[in-house]
């Protein structure tokens, strides 16, 4: 075995290890009875889709994930679980037949996709490209969702902070 | 072991794992008790969609750095839902001492 296959091996393997920390992470999210449990799957689940962002040849979005969403969002969420919680109140409502309904239309939108990309080629190699100039595409090309997405943050900040504290100014 | 090597160059790998994502998400937010539970389900929903324009950006497209700033739009958008919905959260909770969802029935006719 020479060297570059058991990089290769490894490579895969990792892999392969993202995507079966995703899945369990999410199935851990949405299934387990204890919100804590749930919590702790979906830092599994961001951090694995961190790792599928840089096998999709983006360090940069790889790093923007931990830190937007592990660093900072989980950490609300975190706050918002240990400010909310009451005993009897977790788990999951009993399905029935409208179990059947998230399944289906997620295999109806995957078979829409999939017969939608029958007709192209599907492997490729995503490569690691120089990603500097999206600061540049940024502040040119793509100002105007920028700015507007800066301006939604901004709302929805000064929004939640006004929600959060009606109660306690009256 | 060889097929493995060629995983990571699959798109249908990563259309699979997204649509996966979409669908615990969607099965969450239909399900869950609480608003916090709800939450959790919509960002597995989230990451689902951004693995799909990222993954369709990457092999598909001629400009990879456009499916780039279209994710980091969905982070942002996603970080400020987040924010949002937690906010709220803590406002219904403080108002009505519950987050459960069968019983904030006040607007229910």
């Amino acid at each position: 075995m020479t060297f570059e296959r058991f990089a290769l091996d490894i490579y895969a393997l990792s892999f392969g290890t993202m995507l079966v920390q995703i899945t369990i992470g999410a199935i851990m999210a949405v299934r387990s009875r204890n919100l804590v449990h749930c919590f702790l799957g979906l830092v599994m689940t961001l951090v694995g889709v961190a790792g599928i962002y840089y096998f999709l040849g983006s360090p940069l979005l790889a790093v923007m994930q931990i830190m937007i969403y592990v660093g900072a969002v989980c950490v609300a969420i975190a706050f918002g679980l240990s400010l909310t919680r009451k005993a009897g109140e977790e788990g999951l409502q009993p399905a029935g037949l409208r179990g059947f309904v998230p399944p289906f239309i997620t295999l109806a939108m995957l078979g829409s996709v999939l017969l939608g990309l029958s007709e192209r080629e599907w492997v490729g190699y995503p490569k690691k490209i120089d990603e500097s100039p999206i600061g540049q595409m940024l502040l040119g090309e793509y100002l105007l969702p920028f700015e507007v997405i800066s301006i939604l943050l901004t709302v929805a900040v000064i929004g939640a902070i006004s929600v959060a504290l009606i109660r306690r100014r009256n | 072991m060889d097929y493995l090597h060629t995983l990571p160059n699959n798109l249908i790998v990563y259309i699979i794992i997204a649509h996966l994502l979409f669908g615990i998400g969607l099965y969450g937010m239909m399900f869950r008790r609480t608003l916090i539970g709800i939450l959790i389900s919509l960002e597995l929903l989230i990451q689902g969609v951004g693995i799909n324009v990222m993954a369709f950006g990457t092999f598909l497209h001629v400009d990879p750095l456009a499916a780039r700033i279209m994710t980091l739009f969905l982070l942002g958008i996603g970080a400020a839902e987040a924010a949002l919905f937690l906010g709220i959260a803590v406002a219904v909770f403080r108002n009505y001492k519950t987050i459960s969802i069968n019983k904030l029935t006040r607007l229910k006719g």
